[in-house]
């Protein structure tokens, strides 16, 4: 399964507030993010031996704007 | 189609996908992590600090060992110097510990921060009090040779690397001479009588101050408060070989009541037996006169020179104004010159053609005289001869002087014509001459003749 449908399956953890600063492509706001986070595995590629190579297990974070303002 | 106008106009949204091998279980951990992500300009301005800073990469420690130690040492170098820069910076990683009005102790050493202060103030007694970190940090820039000017912004790594060498260099040279500060300070404070003798150096409008009316003077001076400090000013340096505004910190003179050319001296002072005494300075001051009128007599002759100089470069433009009157003059005259010359050669040329043509009208008319007479000769005689006498006048004059003789073997260029003319000539004479009767009649039957035979023959017909 893609590493990002994966995550967003998940529940929503917590939400917390970035602020961000100006950059010529945008102005300087504050975002509210969701964070998920879950124990995932990345599995070895499909062409390699199996078997040979174990699947990684890392923690995923994603953090997320779910509701960008309008332009 | 709808949707994605909407999407379009929507700000991006902020993702960040992170992964991690640190165990995160619950909301903090995770949020840990996202600022730990959100350093990562920090992290890249940090990794630059180390290698363009520190050269971390031109290190050659063969061993795993050195350049652990050298990169603990390095780190800390690194982070201090980024730790500098962003922490002027209010607003550029809102932290709470950014704090640039936050007094500077702590951060930087007393001695640092005193030759920092005196360095960008220009002068040698610090600040009491310590500045703040945001003001060091400005004087450290400076020092690596930022500006401050308003577009400027606030300082980068790089300035302030440059800024905090320097800044190392001049608080060691600070230290230095601070060093030893204490110990003078202990040492040099006394409590002793001074003779102040009225030299020829202490002379107001002329004369000469004697003791009582002079010290007088000080006296009052020294009692009120501020005239002290100029009074100090005046002759504390010459006793004690000290600069007056040391003198103002470190020094307290008094008149004493009753005693003549005495003034109670409190304070410190040079180390005695160091330096120069008093008479030394009066010697010093009088050479330093002596100096200056030397010098002015000096001054003055070199204005009197200038002046010359001045006088000569006057006549000398002047003679530069005369010689290019005097060159364009010259100019002109031989321009002139050339048009005559023109003028002449056209004349010469004239002369020429009117010596030609004389000559030609001289010979025409020689010729035509010559041929008259020739006419006049033959016309009583043979006038059937005239023309061919009058062409072979005109032959060659050459000639003339070649007998007959050397005509024959002559092959010069019209030999043949000369042939002849000379048997016509015979044949005239012949004819005018020898063929006539005894009367001297001309008698034909006894006349040379050639004949239409002999032209044949000759003309190979």
């Amino acid at each position: 399964m893609p590493l990002f449908e994966a995550i967003r399956q998940t529940a929503v953890l917590g939400e917390i507030n970035l602020e961000l600063q100006r950059t010529p492509r945008r102005k300087a706001r504050s975002a509210l993010l969701s964070v998920r986070v879950k124990k995932l595995w990345l599995q070895p590629p499909a062409y390699l031996e199996s078997g040979k190579f174990e699947a990684i297990e890392v923690n995923v974070i994603l953090a997320e704007e779910e509701d960008p303002p309008k332009a | 189609m709808q949707k994605k106008k909407i999407l379009l106009r929507r700000e991006k949204a902020i993702c960040w996908l992170l992964l991690t091998t640190l165990s995160v279980s619950c909301l903090e951990s995770a949020v840990q992590c996202l600022k730990w992500y959100s350093y990562r300009w920090l992290i890249e301005r940090y990794h630059y600090c180390l290698k363009s800073g520190c050269k971390i990469k031109e290190l050659q420690l063969e061993n795993g060992e050195r350049i652990k130690r050298a990169l603990a040492t390095y780190a800390i170098v690194a982070w201090r110097l980024l730790w500098l820069t962003y922490v002027s910076v209010a607003g550029r990683n809102a932290q709470a510990r950014n704090h640039p009005e936050r007094t500077v102790d702590g951060v930087l050493q007393p001695h640092e921060w005193q030759a920092l202060y005196c360095k960008i103030h220009k002068t040698n007694i610090p600040s009491s009090e310590a500045p703040s970190l945001g003001e060091c940090v400005r004087w450290i820039a400076q020092l690596g040779g930022f500006l401050g000017r308003k577009g400027d912004g606030e300082p980068g790594v790089k300035t302030l690397w440059r800024g905090l060498k320097r800044l190392h260099d001049i608080g060691q040279m600070w230290q230095l001479m601070e060093e030893d500060k204490e110990d003078w300070d202990n040492r040099n404070i006394s409590n002793r009588v001074v003779t102040v003798m009225p030299s020829g150096l202490m002379v107001e409008n002329g004369q000469e101050i004697f003791s009582k009316s002079y010290f007088e003077a000080i006296g009052k001076l020294l009692s009120s408060k501020d005239l002290d400090e100029l009074a100090v000013r005046l002759f504390a340096p010459v006793v004690t070989d000290r600069r007056p505004h040391e003198i103002l910190a470190h020094a307290k003179f008094t008149a004493i009541e009753g005693e003549e050319y005495k003034v109670m001296f409190e304070g410190q002072e040079k180390r005695r037996g160091e330096g120069e005494n008093q008479r030394a300075v009066v010697h010093k001051l009088l050479e330093m006169v002596t100096d200056t009128v030397e010098l002015k007599e000096r001054c003055l002759r070199i204005e009197d020179l200038e002046a010359k100089v001045k006088e000569l470069t006057q006549e000398n433009q002047k003679l530069n104004h005369e010689n290019e009157g005097l060159i364009e003059e010259n100019k002109k005259l031989t321009s002139q010159i050339k048009d005559f010359g023109k003028q002449a050669d056209k004349l010469g040329v004239l002369e020429d053609i009117e010596l030609k043509i004389e000559r030609i009208i001289e010979e025409k008319l020689s010729t035509m005289m010559h041929n008259n007479k020739v006419i006049g000769v033959h016309k009583a005689k043979v006038i059937t001869n005239a023309q061919s006498q009058a062409k072979t006048v005109k032959a060659d004059s050459y000639w003339e002087s070649v007998s007959s003789e050397d005509l024959k073997k002559s092959k010069r260029r019209g030999v043949v014509f000369e042939k002849l003319r000379r048997s016509y000539l015979a044949i005239i004479s012949h004819n005018d001459h020898k063929a006539g009767d005894n009367n001297g009649q001309p008698d034909v039957s006894k006349m040379w003749a050639i004949t239409n035979q002999a032209l044949r023959q000759q003309a190979r017909v």
